[in-house]
């Protein structure tokens, strides 16, 4: 097996085995505490709910929902980093009843974690636990949210793949009038660029008239 | 009697760059572009082939340096990586593959501001325009994967082209060359030394 081949089998092992492999080990990064508190039997409703982990989530791929009894969704906007290791979900201003918070959040070490608490509003009791609807839709919720690269992602990548493809075969086309137009520079390893003691550019021994080449500037 | 030191002048930095380690130096730069554009390739094939969730797709670095992925350190650097050496590696260029590398330039000049925003952001915990997370400008309108997606696209794409054009260039590109990449061409073809870019 030549050089080059050989060099190719272990990018193209590389390439398949790589991608899969576990990453870093990471530590438990799950809740670590919240406010309002599981269980918390609220007076008023809260502004927003906070959920503070044990790892720094990354709010660009972490997602939180609350829920209101009918599992209508009544958090608003996005979450929003508060401090390092805590996201702050706003929700609808008077909200009362059982609310349920799920979450999906992803850290910036590569863990993630899901899960859900309930709070009670106004009931002046903690919240019971949630009945087979509300763990239906919370499941629901966290099972079919997912993140997908778009079609224009796609595309982009093929574009690109078809321009390297294209410019790397116009390459190996030989010019029969030029030599080859690539090849590993001399100071990685290549042949070198010109006759010893000549500077690039400088002409050798092999004089061809220019106007034979034929390239024009089209 | 006055004399007068023959002393040879040396090249500065972006002359040799430009002139008999414009070869070398592209070939460098080229690794790391495709490096990185490899990377966003290994990420989709986490994502499409082997059903990874997106967080968990990080590319080959990522896998072992989860936090590379979400640094504004990294993607401000390579994005700076990038303006500097297609300016620095601009003057090699002559002809039709200067106007492609320029146009290259320009893009990632625009690319690079956009990271500067986030970079910025990340760092003083302001973010702009109102958002929960650190957002340029251009971000108000496509998602953020998706757009520098397609801004390191529409600089490699022209980038690509310029390199090719540079190996197969027209006639008078060929003489007003004075790079190492062309220097077997020019010597095979008995073309003259053009002198050294600026």
């Amino acid at each position: 097996m030549g050089r080059v081949a050989r060099v190719l089998a272990v990018v193209a092992v590389a390439a398949l085995a790589v991608p899969a492999a576990p990453g870093a080990a990471r530590a438990d990064s799950g809740l670590t505490g919240s406010d309002p508190a599981a269980g918390a039997a609220l007076a008023a409703a809260p502004a927003a709910v906070e959920l503070t982990f044990a790892g720094e989530p990354d709010p660009a791929d972490s997602h939180v929902t609350v829920l209101d009894a009918g599992a209508a969704a009544v958090s608003t906007g996005e979450p929003r980093r508060v401090d390092r290791r805590t996201l702050r979900q706003p929700v609808a201003a008077g909200l009362t009843g059982d609310l349920t918070v799920a979450w999906h959040v992803a850290f910036r070490d590569g863990g993630q974690s899901r899960g859900t608490l309930r709070f009670s509003v106004g009931t002046g009791r903690p919240p019971p636990p949630a009945g087979p609807a509300l763990d239906r839709a919370t499941a629901e919720l966290l099972d079919t949210h997912t993140h997908r690269i778009d079609p224009l992602s796609a595309v982009l990548l093929l574009v690109n793949a078809v321009v390297v493809l294209g410019a790397v075969t116009l390459l190996a086309v030989r010019d029969p009038r030029r030599p080859r137009a690539w090849r590993l520079p001399a100071e990685f390893g290549g042949p070198p660029t010109s006759r010893p003691g000549a500077e690039p550019g400088d002409p050798g021994p092999a004089q061809l008239d220019s106007r034979t080449t034929g390239r024009g500037t089209t | 009697m006055v004399t007068v030191s023959s002393t040879p002048r040396r090249d500065g930095l972006v002359r040799r760059l430009n002139g008999r380690h414009h070869r070398a130096a592209l070939t460098a730069y080229l690794a790391v572009v495709i490096g990185h554009w490899a990377e966003h390739l290994v990420q989709a094939y986490q994502i499409w082939v082997l059903g990874m969730p997106r967080p968990q797709s990080r590319g080959v670095l990522g896998q072992w340096f989860p936090w590379l992925v979400s640094s504004e350190w990294l993607h401000y650097g390579y994005a700076l990586v990038m303006l500097v050496g297609l300016f620095l590696l601009r003057p090699g260029f002559t002809g039709r593959s200067r106007t492609w590398w320029t146009v290259a330039l320009a893009l990632q000049f625009w690319h690079h501001v956009e990271h500067l925003l986030l970079f910025a952001q990340a760092q003083t915990g302001t973010y702009l325009f109102g958002q929960a997370v650190p957002t340029s400008v251009v971000q108000l309108l496509v998602g953020r994967v998706e757009l520098h997606l397609f801004y390191n696209s529409v600089v490699f794409i022209p980038m690509v082209i310029a390199m090719y054009r540079h190996l197969r260039p027209s006639d008078p590109e060929l003489h007003a060359a004075s790079c190492s990449c062309l220097a077997a061409q020019k010597r095979t073809l008995g073309v003259p030394a053009a002198p050294a870019p600026a």
